[in-house]
């Protein structure tokens, strides 16, 4: 017992007070480096740094009681990483606004609405959808009832911007619904809702799909007719490239799909497949519109005409960086149109350089790990499903995004997974992460512990095609509620 | 403790398909972190000046300009700090309710204001060179998209006064006209370069001002002018030309010992403040520019070659007939009159024509020809004004019959007033023509004057001959045409001048030009001033119409130049014999 207290105390022990000292750890970075903005730009630490870094830590606080009560066994790292991300990117936002306000004031221009605090206080509210999350999803594997539901609900989400009315186009891409004057990007919520359907449909149906026919090329191919839920996911992709223009949204879902499909099928053939029809798609958006046309030229020679695209300016902001950065509030990360959003990163790359990249890559590259890592130890299917599924979310958006902005791979319209300023886009990956610390609570708690709790698919495979189960043990029968 | 102080850690089952995803995003993640060094570190630097290069420009800073003054020191024109007004089109939201705004501020029309803030341009001179005080106020307003560049801005406190002498500078503040075209390389300074970075929008980032290379303001310049006898020289002309309904008139004052141009005025003259309000023809300085034929102020020129020769005195006897005649042509005198006997100081005096045309013949035409060079006819001035013309006088191998007379009581050759002054400073300078001067020097920060180098004169006749010829023109004021150039209290010497006046539009005589050119007072001059009026209407006489101006200026400038009355009488030279 008395080693038992000093672990806990030195916060080795008790995942949660590990979780606590990382979460003070995360809050104090923040809380720097907004004061180190201020101080650049201004020479003193502003009222609203000093606002933001207490909102984030009472928010973060708040979200860290309510996985102690409801997921102690969690794992530790999951909250903390979000929580310095957000912060990272809230900082950027705030310096930002202070590059948009000197800008103004020079001017004689009105000062812009500030962005950094209504950040701060998304980040409230994700937090809140986060625990809410934890508290209201007792068992992740009740959720995987409505396999059909949910994906039908992710559809009408991410195509309610085209309803007259209701949507609003921004930059060409109609990505927004607008309701009583807030407008919030539906595909955001889509995302978590797709994943959790993708998951549901796939742990139930998964393996029927894996069944194989033919070689090709000496790999072995599926049949014809299992290739339908993907030719469908893939047309729904085309369309809601074509009808809303959104590069990101549509390849992000995609990707999922044909990821969750590989890990439920465990056939190689499904990525391959998935990987032509998507180049096949690619080929025929690029062919038939302007705007994808638009993209690639940006993409392959970004320094065309006067050398003030997006991209430009973009990786004009990461070599200013340099390997140290240009400094908090030291560069010129205002230049770049949509700093705060779309070239978040750009920004962070010229202040923080090329350190400062890689470390964010680091908290990326752990967060998604420890989402796999979930994935991995999580004792049922859908719970696989989902936690890979929600890891594939965050580094394949993270990739798509920052390998636009860095001309790795042409730009497409999708926000930085916690750092870009907007709250659908926050609220949601919040929730995602609720969902993943709810499942590795399930996954680190020893199935003694929660008494009779079986470690089963609730709904256990209907339409298995006979072949051996991996993982799945029956220790008791299923309850039903 | 509670049952999750211990998490058990169970054989993880591992999983190909997982292990395969978590290598896809460690690839993924190692081809972020290796285009990151590439762009950052190894491209870094080389794309960085690029992007520098991209957003850096150059901006001139106007160098302020030298102020002018007059020889006292008071301010003729000087430049005093504006502002540019620019418009980026594409912040202006509401261009209607900005012109609106803007147009009780900057004195513009709104419905013209609109113009210049409508569209996609980003950058558009709104309206150049407004005052800062206006600027405040507008910036006051907190209008998006107006942006304010400082400059300069001329002025000319005198408005009108000596506006035709000092020019003026065009819209990027370089002159274009009169001294400040003339003396440009010294009031222009150097201008400076301020290098800054901007964004997309071509606009300046804030704080980024690096490299600037400071401006040098202008040279202040001192001019020879006396304002006061400048406005007053200005005002008596506008007077007279206004009274004789002439078209122009011009006024030159000069001292003749330094050839220093104390006075120059030209009416109409033109507002320097805004010369592009005015009439073109009227924004020279006509007393260089335009030449005339003089008339009989040029009989002193023949007077003084002719007592230079030797060949005559002041009391040679002359017969002079009322005509004569030159092949078809018959000459005359304007008066008609009997056979007079006339010295030669009677025939200056009476300004007879046939009486001077007799005494040219003694010296001939080469000789008349010779003086008139000497004298500055024809020549340049050695002012170095803009826009001089010099003048014509045919060499006497292209004179028809009627040449030699006509050149010699001064028709068929033409000067400018400038050069008609200077050839009777050469007589009030004892024979010493001093090219004129406009520039006394400059000034330095300090207020210290550095003189303009001065030109040596060249020897036109002998003092002898000048003190002779100042005896006989003041005949001219006692009992002559110019008794209303007399000036109470000074011996004046002069001489009037009735030219036909030769009209480049008719290309025919058309009109007079009167003139009246005298120096004071006589037995030691201090000043020369010259009088022409360009085709007067009604009373076209020197005499009537040049000579009071001659004597309202002169009576000025005597006082303020602290002149003193002239205590011996002048010598009585005979008219007749």
């Amino acid at each position: 017992m008395a080693e038992q207290t000093a672990a806990a105390v030195a916060g080795r022990g008790n995942p949660r007070n590990r979780e606590l000292w990382l979460l003070v750890v995360a809050v104090l970075i923040v809380a720097a480096g907004l004061a180190n903005v201020d101080l650049t730009v201004s020479g003193a630490v502003s009222a609203i740094s000093i606002r933001i870094s207490i909102t984030i830590a009472a928010a973060a606080l708040a979200a860290h009681v309510a996985v102690r009560l409801r997921a102690a066994n969690a794992d530790p790292l999951l909250l903390p990483l979000a929580v310095l991300l957000t912060g990272i990117g809230t900082t950027v936002i705030h310096r930002l606004d202070l590059a948009d306000e000197l800008r103004a004031v020079s001017r004689g221009e009105p000062v812009p609405t500030a962005k950094a605090g209504a950040q701060a206080t998304w980040f409230v509210v994700g937090a809140a959808a986060m625990a809410l999350t934890i508290i209201a999803v007792r068992d992740h594997r009740r959720i995987q009832r409505y396999p059909w539901t949910l994906t039908l609900l992710g559809l009408v989400l991410v195509l309610a911007p085209l309803v007259p009315g209701l949507g609003r186009t921004i930059r060409g891409a109609t990505l927004w619904v607008s309701i009583a004057g807030l407008s919030f990007q539906p595909a955001e919520v889509a995302k978590v809702v797709l994943t959790i359907g993708f998951a549901s449909y796939l742990s139930r149906h998964g393996r029927a799909l894996g069944a194989l026919r033919a070689r090709v090329l000496g790999i072995p191919f599926p049949r014809p007719r299992d290739l339908g839920p993907l030719l469908t996911v893939w047309a729904l992709s085309l369309s809601v490239l074509i009808l809303q223009r959104d590069l990101g949204t549509s390849l992000l879902f995609f990707g999922v799909f044909v990821v969750l499909l590989y890990i439920a099928t465990e056939q190689r053939s499904w990525p391959l497949i998935g990987l032509l029809l998507f180049s096949a798609g690619a080929t025929v958006a690029w062919s038939m519109f302007a705007h994808v046309q638009v993209r690639v030229a940006l993409w392959l020679d970004p320094f065309t005409g006067d050398g003030t695209s997006q991209v430009a300016l973009g990786l004009y902001g990461l070599a200013n960086g340099g390997l140290f950065g240009a400094g908090l509030g030291g560069g010129y990360p205002q230049l770049v149109p949509f700093a705060e959003s779309d070239f978040i990163f750009a920004s962070l790359g010229e202040e923080l350089g090329l350190v400062g990249c890689i470390a964010v890559l680091l908290v990326y590259a752990v967060l998604v790990s420890r989402g796999l890592k979930v994935a991995n130890t999580v004792r049922d299917r859908f719970g696989l499903l989902l936690a890979a599924g929600i890891a594939t979310v965050i580094a394949l958006q993270t990739f798509v995004v920052l390998g636009g902005v860095t001309r790795l791979i042409p730009l497409t319209g999708l926000t930085t997974p916690f750092l870009s300023s907007g709250g659908s886009s926050l609220v949601a990956n919040f929730i995602m992460v609720g969902l993943l610390i709810r499942m590795s609570h399930a996954a680190r708690t020893p199935a003694a512990a929660t008494g009779s709790v079986a470690y089963a698919d609730i709904a256990a495979p209907r339409h298995d095609t006979g072949q051996p189960t991996q993982i799945i043990e029956l220790p008791t029968a299923e309850p039903r509620r | 403790m509670p049952q999750h102080a211990s998490p058990t850690l169970r054989p993880e089952v591992t999983s190909g398909r997982l292990r395969f995803i978590m290598l896809g995003t460690a690839v993924v993640g190692t081809l972020l972190l290796g285009r990151l060094t590439v762009l950052q570190v190894i491209n870094g630097p080389s794309l960085a000046a690029q992007a520098k290069d991209e957003r850096s420009t150059t901006r001139v800073i106007h160098a302020m300009r030298g102020t002018i003054t007059d020889a006292n020191g008071h301010v003729l024109a000087r430049s005093v700090k504006a502002v540019d007004v620019v418009a980026d089109q594409k912040l202006i939201a509401d261009p209607a309710a900005t012109a609106a705004a803007l147009a009780p501020l900057l004195a513009v029309p709104a419905a013209q204001l609109q113009v210049s803030l409508t569209g996609e341009r980003r950058f558009v001179y709104v309206k150049r060179a407004v005052d800062a005080n206006v600027w405040a106020r507008i910036t006051a307003l907190r209008l998006p998209g107006l942006t304010g560049y400082s400059t300069s801005t001329r002025v000319y406190p005198g408005r009108t006064l000596a506006s035709n002498l000092l020019g003026f500078v065009g819209i990027d503040g370089k002159g274009l006209a009169g001294v400040e075209l003339m003396a440009d390389s010294h009031l222009s300074g150097t201008d400076g370069v301020a290098r800054y970075e901007r964004d997309p929008g071509g606009r300046p980032i804030p704080d980024t001002a690096s490299r600037t290379v400071q401006p040098v303001r202008g040279t202040d310049i001192r001019l020879t002018i006396d304002r006061d006898i400048q406005w007053t020289a200005e005002t008596e002309l506008a007077a007279a030309v206004k009274q004789a309904k002439a078209d122009y008139g011009t006024v030159v004052v000069m001292r003749p010992d330094t050839g220093d141009i104390v006075a120059q005025a030209t009416v109409p003259s033109i507002d320097s403040n805004n010369p592009r309000a005015s009439d073109p023809r009227l924004r020279g300085n006509r007393a260089v520019s335009d030449v005339y034929e003089p008339g009989s102020t040029s009989k002193m020129m023949t007077m003084a070659a002719v007592l230079d020769s030797g060949k005559a005195t002041a009391v040679s006897k002359f017969s002079v007939p009322y005509s004569m005649s030159f092949g078809r042509r018959v000459l005359h005198d304007h008066d008609p009159h009997g056979l007079e006997r006339l010295t030669l100081n009677g025939i200056l005096a009476q300004s007879s024509n046939i009486g001077t045309y007799l005494a040219a013949r003694l010296i001939g035409p080469e000789g008349l020809y010779r003086a008139l060079k000497r004298f500055g006819v024809a020549e340049p001035t050695g002012l170095g004004f803009p826009g001089e013309s010099r003048g014509v006088v045919p060499s006497p191998a292209n004179w028809s019959v009627t040449s030699f007379p006509t050149i010699a009581y001064g028709q068929g050759l033409s000067l400018n007033a400038l050069q008609a002054a200077s050839a009777y400073a050469t007589i009030a300078n004892d024979g010493v023509r001093m090219p004129p001067r406009l520039i006394a020097g400059t000034v330095d920060a300090r207020g210290a004057l550095t003189a303009a180098a001065r030109k040596t004169g060249v020897r036109v006749v002998s003092p002898a001959t000048a003190r002779t010829l100042r005896q006989m023109l003041e005949s001219v004021v006692e009992k002559g045409t110019g008794t209303n150039a007399a000036v109470p209290g000074y011996r004046v010497a002069g001489k009037t001048g009735t030219a036909s006046r030769f009209d480049p539009q008719l290309n025919r005589y058309s009109g007079y030009v009167a003139s009246f050119i005298g120096m004071l007072p006589a037995d030691q001059p201090k000043l020369v001033i010259a009088v022409s009026i360009h085709n007067p209407k009604g009373a076209h006489y020197g005499g009537v119409i040049a000579a009071p101006v001659f004597a309202k200026i002169a009576t000025f400038a005597v006082q303020e130049q602290r002149i003193p009355p002239s205590s011996a009488p002048a010598p009585r030279i005979p008219l007749k014999w």
